[in-house]
C-alpha cells in the first residue's frame, strides 16, 4: 500500500477510537475541554512514535512469549521520560497537562499499535502508522472534548459561548462522555450506513 | 554452555530490556532533576511573593521543614505576618496552598499551588472569571484583551481578609462572581465564603487546609517562645 496511506488510514477509515474501539478511557476522562483533549493527543502522539519505532528497531531480537512485558517496560520509559521532561523545562504545560502524562500509559492504542503493527513492520511503516494513528486520536479528542465542553460548560477553549447560558453540566461530567462518545459514534455509523446504501445503488 | 535454550533467551531478552529502560530513566531523571527543582523552588517562591506582595524577599525567615514549611516575615525585629504551606485532601487529590497572614491573623492573600480536582467542578477554584465571550476574544474586544495580564483566580480573591484562626462557614446559595462589593464585604464580616456550585468537597476541604495550617503555625510559634 502506498505510505502516504498508512498515515490517512489513522485519520478516519481506522481512527482508533472510532472504529477500533481503542484508547476509549482517555479519551472519556480527558475530554472535558478541546484543549485538554488536544494535550493528551499530542502528548499520545509523541509516545506513540517513540515506542512504535522502538519497537520496531528491537523486534527480531524480542520473542513472542515475552513481547507484551517488553513493549510495555519501553512504553512506560518513554511515558517517564516524557513527565521528566516536561516537569523540568515546560513548567506551564505541565501546569495544564501535568496530570493527563501518567495515563498515556494505559490506553491501549500504544500497546495495541506495537502488538499489530510495530512488531511486524519496517521502521518507516511504523513510524508512518504512529503518525497518522496519534493525529486520528487527537483529532477525536479534539472533536469529544470541544463538544462537552460547549454543551457541558458553554465555553469552547476556555471562553464563554452564549453569555448568561446555564449549560447542560451532566456533559462535563462522566455520564455525558458516555453520551458525548455514543453520539459520535452515532453520527459516523450512520454516515458510513447512508454511504454504503448509496454505493449500492449506484451499482 | 550449550546454546541458549527458548527459555532462556526469553529471560535474557527481559532482563536486558529492564536494565536498558532503568539506566535510561537513571540518566534522564539526574539530567533534569536540577530542572525540576529549579521550578519547584520558583514556584514557591512566586507564591510568596503573590500571597505576601509588601515583604521584600530578605524578610521573610523560612521555618519548619518539607511540607510544614513557613515563612515569619519580620523587619527590624518585629514580625510582620506569616506565610504558610497548608495542605488537605479534596475530592480527588491533595490541595496544596500558600497562604500568607498579617500580624493580627487576617488572611492577605492565598494561591493555589497543586489540585486535581474535576474539571469544569473542583477545578474550578483556579478559574479566573472573564466575561469576554468567544467572539470578543477572536475579536479582541472586552476586558484583558489591552492588558493581556491573567486575572486572579476568584477562589483565591475571596479569602482575603478573612481569619483562619476561627472557623471559615461556607455558603451554598450563591457564588462570589455573582454578589455585589457589599455582599463580598458582608461575608467577609462573617468569616464565610461561598462554595464552588456542585463542588462542596472541594472548597470543604480548601477550608480545612487554610485553617489547619494556621492552628499549625500557631502552635509552632507558641513553642519557640
Amino acid at each position: 500500500m502506498p505510505k502516504t496511506q498508512l498515515i490517512t488510514d489513522g485519520l478516519l477509515k481506522e481512527n482508533p477510537v472510532l472504529i477500533l474501539g481503542l484508547g476509549l478511557c482517555p479519551a472519556l476522562a480527558v475530554t472535558t475541554s478541546a484543549i485538554n483533549g488536544l494535550g493528551m493527543g499530542i502528548a499520545t502522539l509523541f509516545v506513540l512514535t517513540c515506542s512504535n519505532l522502538l519497537v520496531s528497531l528491537i523486534r527480531r531480537q524480542v520473542s513472542a512469549e515475552v513481547r507484551i512485558p517488553v513493549f510495555i517496560v519501553v512504553i512506560a520509559t518513554f511515558v517517564t521520560i516524557v513527565e521528566m521532561v516536561m516537569k523540568g523545562y515546560f513548567p506551564a504545560l505541565n501546569q495544564a497537562l501535568g496530570l493527563f502524562i501518567p495515563l498515556i500509559v494505559v490506553n491501549c492504542i500504544i500497546l495495541g499499535r506495537a502488538e499489530a503493527f510495530a512488531a511486524r513492520n519496517s521502521l518507516l511503516d511504523s513510524l508512518l502508522d504512529a503518525i497518522g494513528m496519534g493525529s486520528g486520536f487527537t483529532l477525536f479528542l479534539v472533536l469529544l472534548g470541544g463538544l462537552r465542553e460547549v454543551s457541558g460548560a458553554n465555553k469552547l477553549l476556555g471562553y464563554t459561548v452564549v453569555p448568561g447560558l446555564e449549560p447542560l453540566s451532566i456533559m462535563a461530567l462522566a455520564p455525558g462522555g458516555f453520551l458525548a462518545l455514543g453520539l459520535l459514534l452515532g453520527l459516523y455509523n450512520w454516515h458510513k450506513l447512508r454511504t454504503a446504501k448509496r454505493s449500492a445503488k449506484g451499482v | 554452555m550449550s546454546s541458549p535454550t527458548p527459555v532462556m533467551r526469553s529471560v535474557l531478552t527481559l532482563t536486558t530490556v529492564a536494565c536498558a529502560a532503568a539506566t535510561c530513566l537513571f540518566f534522564c531523571h539526574a539530567a533534569t532533576q536540577g530542572a525540576v527543582e529549579k521550578q519547584q523552588q520558583a514556584a514557591l517562591l512566586e507564591a510568596l511573593r503573590l500571597v505576601l506582595p509588601m515583604a521584600a524577599p530578605a524578610e521573610l525567615v523560612e521555618r519548619g521543614a518539607g511540607e510544614e514549611r513557613y515563612w515569619r516575615w519580620q523587619r527590624d525585629g518585629q514580625i510582620l505576618g506569616y506565610a504558610y504551606l497548608a495542605a488537605a485532601p479534596a475530592y480527588s487529590s491533595v490541595l496544596r496552598f500558600m497562604v500568607g497572614v498579617d500580624a493580627e491573623g487576617a488572611i492577605v492573600g492565598l494561591r493555589v499551588l497543586y489540585q486535581a480536582e474535576t474539571p469544569g467542578l473542583g477545578a474550578r477554584m483556579q478559574e479566573a472569571a472573564s466575561h469576554r465571550t468567544l467572539w470578543q476574544a477572536i475579536v479582541g474586544t472586552g476586558e484583558g484583551g489591552e492588558t493581556g495580564a491573567p486575572a486572579r483566580p476568584w477562589f483565591e480573591l475571596m479569602f482575603e481578609g478573612l481569619r483562619p484562626g476561627t472557623v471559615i462557614a461556607i455558603r451554598r446559595d450563591r457564588e462570589w462572581t455573582g454578589l455585589s462589593d457589599d455582599e463580598r464585604a458582608a461575608l467577609r464580616a462573617a468569616n464565610a465564603v461561598t462554595a464552588i456550585s456542585g463542588a462542596t468537597i472541594s472548597t470543604r476541604a480548601a477550608c480545612d487546609a487554610v485553617r489547619q495550617g494556621f492552628e499549625r503555625i500557631q502552635a509552632r510559634e507558641a513553642e519557640q517562645e
